[in-house]
């Protein structure tokens, strides 16, 4: 039993040993460890877009015909094993945003996740994130309704809420408009990541027209992200200027053609073989967003944000000059 | 316990862990019920089953209400069971009891240090109970602020939770930063997340009131031990009327007790007296701690217990008017209602969805808190003063902090009294349970300018729309309309369909603007459903338009299908242009049979809803929506990117009946920026006839336009839905004969080129005489007027009817100058 009363000098001293060393750890704990930024993977991908088709009916099941879709397609350029090594960490961004099921074509397909997880975990990755900045203010009902949390987890992926502590105002290198913004840590960090695969749904969106792999990234980043959609389009171009994707899938296989980027209405969302049931894959976003413009009747350098990352040199607007594959499942 | 017949041989201390066991398990449970409130609201679970079990506020609010709740049922098993065995809630199951346990016994050494004592007054709680009760009949249901259980909800609601999950949270964080701990905590942190609270920060306006109550009730444990139970607890008092005809009551074997004095002393509720005989049966929540540690085993409870071991309740007289009086002259004052006189009636705030008119909604709500503990965003908190003092307390809206989840039902799914009712989950999708209300001096498109953290950057764009991003509504209740600012730069500023918003509060969060949001929510009450959703037609047709009434049925034709059945003839026409889909309603003048039929037909393009409205057009130009015309009785009108038609149905209609009509549907309308067609920039000014360009994109229309004399049954101009084609009439000024200009853009180049290279082929093969000078050919037909053709990148462009050949030339080679000026 300790002793109940303590004398003036103990109380000093334990006050200055107690104050010192909280004092010193604040003070550790405002050194943090210089961390290198994340990097692009250095990989032998082809460099070309492809494009793989597939339909569903009563004999195709969603889930099988999209699994066969997304392998061919990754086997089309060149194979998961050629961009993730053995123990590499993967994270993998889905559009997560909002609080509705698949088939309202507003966030990304469960069954694109779920076959993109199962390949990496198959070409050796140590361990697979699947996580989204969501719209709404409580993530859960997001990542239950879109069924990406059930078809993840079961795929092996580590599935994760946002944890709103770990955003990190990063620099951005010659912003056009932004000279900085919070980050997610999880994203941009070499120590957190190796890999970052970028899998957006395809959706009209009010603010930027549409929302695809550069939109995306808006699930990326924290801060006031509402202020983002004043000149929004210099602004997705300046924050794809930090996040460095690997890999960019598409999701077009159900695009939301009308009320986005909420919908909720089946007569928005477009089924249709001929502008959508689609999947995309390219290493670059800018390729793959001009591609998908075209699946709503616009070309690349229609929608500003495609073109101000263009011009910024993020990647190159005309997708079929490195190279152009359809393939029909 | 009574099997024990021979009090020597009673084995207390069983008892006594017994009830210790059960105790814990209901407070596990309780909190349980907390913790998981969420997953087991969604599977429909009784979250809310303990605060059923209060026969108090199940009394208060039936008597507030005027009403028999069915969902009390559990507090009406308690009350019976009350009969029987006195006051067992209050030992055994009461959460505030447990609460009040674990709280003295962590204030066990404080107490004995505190010299002085308070006064024990354990009739206090029979005048709070008369005055609650009287208070009902006077009209006001006060019962959920002394109701015990409502108290504790609140607690680890408001309180112990927030607190409890900032403190985990703030401790990690700080931890995260260090790296040499962090590999260790994050994993820690993460599996406290998972595994037992979302952690979502939940933060509760008020908290610091309700900390200030609950600490007095746990600090009246200084004094003594469960002092709100036996001293102030309305609930308690309830049970103690009923105690009378309790079937366990404390007996004591006379001739074994050496009045050693321990039971009284250690009794939390004071119920035995000096000598450790006698018992206040109101009083004795059957704790059975005294059988525990009797020395001598003279304890036991059981039915016959001798009259004299019985101490009654001493209400006094005075005390008891005193509360009444007080009540009568208290409840009064609360409907002083400040807020209520300041809005004009309409208290403004947003309840709940589901809420019940807001008079029976304060009558019926027990302030529990169990709604604001599930909302999925944080957004419902307690009222302090908005909805009056009487209102204190019950559940508000604050959009601000967290808007009502679309797709959520959990407030309504948990409500133990009913004051929010049931509903599901399409149900609420519709309900309206407030109206967004834009601040244009606030909002960034509106004042021109952000009042945003970095506003010294020079903006080039103020268009802002996070509002409209985030609405819920599948049809969006936040539209654009976008304004053209003088110096040339667009602004897509936002409005409100109120018809269509539900008040979910999710643009107020998300509105950028620093401090109060430029779009504010107003609950409305009572609640209403919406316009039916998916119904955007419905929308633009008004009920009535001053005495005109729409007919109830209006119908909507989407699709190819559909219009097929609702034109056979003619639906090609409609169909070759980019047909979404037609709505239609009928307009009847009041007192008359006069009508007029509207059709708003809905297009993928303003250019298709203008090549529909200029195929057909005939009359006058009227100043209506984009363009207009108006021929006798029937009007078209042309906006972004629907063509509404306008015509008589029965009776007499004048022009000034439809161009009124047309005035105030076609303004409903909402509309982007629109310009004419891009092709329609192409055709030379020089002697064109206003209004006659015809804009389309397959044969069917090129068919009825009279160019060739002759109907041509090949697609020979290869027209398509990829191509624009426009046809205009022209007049030069010398001579009154007209002729006709066609220009048709391809998508490539080679299908231009091979158009043109059959169109000459054909013309050749009528044997008609051509001339040929650099690409451009020209043909004399059998009238002897002339048709000159050519083709230059995608586009080819023909005259037809021309008077002279020099003529026709020069208008090919002006419109060629015109395609080559805008194409570079």
């Amino acid at each position: 039993m300790m002793k109940d009363n303590i004398s003036r000098r103990a109380f000093l001293k334990t006050g200055v040993v107690v104050g010192a060393g909280l004092y010193g750890l604040s003070y550790l704990s405002s050194f943090e460890k210089p961390r290198p930024l994340k990097t692009f993977k250095e990989n032998s991908l082809k460099k070309g877009l492809v494009v793989v088709h597939g339909d569903i009916d009563e004999r195709n099941d969603e889930g099988l015909v999209i699994k066969k879709m997304v392998r061919s397609g990754i086997r089309a350029i060149g194979g998961m094993d050629k961009l993730v090594s053995r123990g590499d960490n993967v994270v993998i961004k889905p559009n997560i945003a909002w609080d509705r099921r698949p088939e309202y074509a507003v966030n990304t397909n469960p069954f694109v996740v779920a076959a993109l997880v199962e390949m990496c975990i198959e070409a050796g990755a140590n361990r697979v994130k699947v996580f989204d900045h969501t719209c709404a203010s409580n993530p859960d009902t997001s990542y239950t309704n879109s069924g990406i949390e059930k078809a993840a987890r079961e795929a092996g992926a580590v599935v994760r809420h946002v944890n709103k502590e770990l955003f990190k105002k990063i620099k951005i290198p010659d912003g056009k408009v932004l000279d900085s913004w919070q980050f997610y840590e999880e994203l941009i960090y070499q120590d957190e990541t190796d890999i970052l695969i970028n899998v957006p749904i395809a959706k009209q969106h009010s603010a930027s027209r549409l929302s695809m792999a550069l939109k995306n990234t808006l699930g990326m980043v924290g801060g006031n992200r509402g202020s983002l959609h004043k000149d929004i389009h210099p602004k997705i171009s300046d924050l794809n200027k930090v996040v460095k994707v690997d890999l960019t899938i598409l999701d077009a296989f159900r695009t939301l053609k009308l009320h986005g980027p909420t919908g909720g209405r089946l007569e928005d969302v477009d089924n249709n073989v001929e502008t959508a049931r689609r999947l995309v894959f390219c290493f670059d976003p800018v390729a793959v967003d001009s591609y998908g413009a075209t699946l709503f009747g616009y070309q690349g350098r229609d929608i500003g944000y495609i073109r101000e990352s263009y011009e910024a040199g993020q990647g190159e607007i005309d997708y079929k000059l490195r190279g152009f594959e359809e393939i029909t499942i | 316990m009574s099997r024990h017949s021979n009090v020597k041989a009673a084995k207390g201390s069983i008892n006594y862990k017994i009830r210790l066991a059960i105790q814990i398990l209901i407070f596990a449970a309780f909190i349980s019920l907390l913790i998981f409130a969420d997953p087991i609201a969604e599977k429909d679970g009784t979250v809310d089953v303990f605060l059923r079990m209060s026969p108090l506020s199940a009394i208060g609010a039936m008597v507030a209400a005027k009403e028999f709740i069915v969902r009390y049922w559990p507090a009406f098993i308690v009350l019976a069971a009350s009969l029987f065995l006195g006051r067992f809630f209050c030992g055994w199951v009461c959460p505030l009891g447990t609460t009040l346990d674990i709280t003295d016994g962590l204030l066990k050494k404080q107490r004995k240090r505190v010299s002085y004592k308070i006064y024990d007054g354990k009739r206090l709680k029979y005048y709070i109970l008369a005055f609650l009760l009287l208070s009902l009949f006077v009209g006001h249901q006060m019962v959920g602020w002394f109701d015990p259980l409502s108290i504790v909800t609140n607690a680890y609601t408001v309180v112990v939770h927030p607190y409890l999950v900032s403190l985990v949270n703030s401790l990690f964080s700080f931890l995260h930063k260090f790296y040499f701990i962090s590999f260790v905590s994050d994993p820690v942190y993460g599996f406290f997340k998972e595994a037992l609270f979302a952690m979502r920060p939940p933060f509760f306006r008020g908290h610091l009131i309700f900390l200030i109550v609950l600490s007095t009730i746990i600090l009246l444990g200084l004094f003594y031990k469960r002092y709100w139970c036996r001293n102030l607890c309305p609930l308690g008092a309830l049970f103690a009327l009923l105690s009378g005809w309790s079937i366990f009551k404390r007996v004591v074997g006379e001739s074994i007790c050496d009045s050693c004095d321990i039971c009284n002393v250690d009794c939390k509720m004071g119920a035995i007296d000096d000598t450790g005989k006698k018992t206040q049966a109101g009083e004795c929540v059957l704790c059975m701690k005294c059988q525990n540690i009797c020395p001598t085993k003279a304890v036991r409870f059981t039915l016959n217990q001798p009259p004299d071991q019985d101490v009654p309740v001493n209400l006094t007289k005075r005390g008891f008017v005193t509360a009444c009086v007080s009540s009568a002259v208290v409840a009064p004052l609360l409907s002083l209602n400040f807020q209520k006189k300041k809005n004009k009636g309409d208290l403004g705030i947003i309840r709940p969805p589901g809420s019940i008119p807001e008079e029976k909604f304060q009558a019926k709500c027990i302030r529990c808190g169990e709604c604001m503990r599930v909302c999925k965003t944080n957004g419902l908190h307690p009222t302090i003063l908005e909805a009056g003092l009487s209102g204190m307390w019950t559940p508000q809206l604050i959009p601000r902090i967290g808007y009502c989840a679309h797709d959520c039902v959990l407030c309504t799914k948990v409500c133990p009294s009913g004051a929010i009712t049931r509903l599901s989950k399409e149900k609420k999708q519709r309900l309206a349970i407030g109206k967004a209300k834009i601040d244009r001096n606030r909002c960034i498109p509106w004042a021109g300018y952000a009042r945003l953290p970095d506003l010294d950057k020079n903006w080039e764009d103020v268009s802002c729309g996070v509002c409209e991003e985030v609405c819920p509504v599948p049809t969006k209740a936040i539209h654009f309309n976008t304004y053209v600012h003088g110096n040339g730069k667009e602004i897509r500023r936002v409005y409100v369909r109120e018809e269509a918003c539900i008040g979910c509060g999710f643009c107020e969060k998300v509105c950028p603007v620093n401090g109060r949001s430029a779009i504010v929510v107003e609950g409305i009450q009572p609640q209403v459903m919406t316009n039916e959703i998916g119904m955007l037609e419905k929308d633009f047709f008004p009920v009535s338009i001053e005495q005109w009434k729409r007919e109830e049925r209006t119908r909507v034709y989407a699709g190819k299908d559909k219009l097929f059945e609702y034109i056979n003839g003619g639906a090609e026409v409609y169909l070759s242009y980019s047909f979404i889909q037609v709505s239609t309603a009928t307009y009847t003048k009041k007192d008359s049979d006069s009508s007029v039929k509207v059709n708003i037909w809905e297009f993928g393009s303003s250019d298709d809803a203008y090549g529909v409205f200029a195929k057909d057009r005939a009359g006058l130009d009227v100043n209506i929506g984009n363009e207009a015309s108006l021929f006798d009785n029937y009007l078209w009108v042309w906006k972004d990117k629907y063509f509404i038609s306008f015509e008589p149905y029965s009776g007499n209609i004048s022009p000034d009946d439809v161009t009124f009509i047309g005035t105030s549907i076609t303004d409903n309308i909402p509309s982007g920026k629109v310009r004419l067609p891009d092709i329609l920039r192409y055709l030379p000014e020089d002697g064109y006839v206003q209004g006659s360009s015809r804009y389309f994109h397959k044969k069917i229309i090129l068919d009825n336009l009279y160019i060739l004399g002759r109907f041509i049954d090949i697609n020979v101009f290869n027209l398509s839905e990829q191509t624009d084609a426009v046809v205009a009439d022209y007049k030069s000024a010398q001579n009154r004969s007209s002729f006709k200009m066609l220009i048709v853009r391809y998508p490539k180049k080679q299908v231009a080129v091979e158009s043109f290279n059959r169109f000459v082929e054909l013309r050749e093969s009528w044997g008609e005489k051509s001339l040929k000078i650099n690409g451009l050919h020209s043909f004399e037909d059998l009238k002897g007027k002339f048709s000159s053709i050519t083709c230059i990148n995608n586009i080819l462009i023909a005259t037809f009817f021309v008077e002279t050949r020099e003529k026709s030339e020069l208008h090919i080679n002006a419109t060629i100058l015109k395609v080559k000026a805008l194409q570079d």
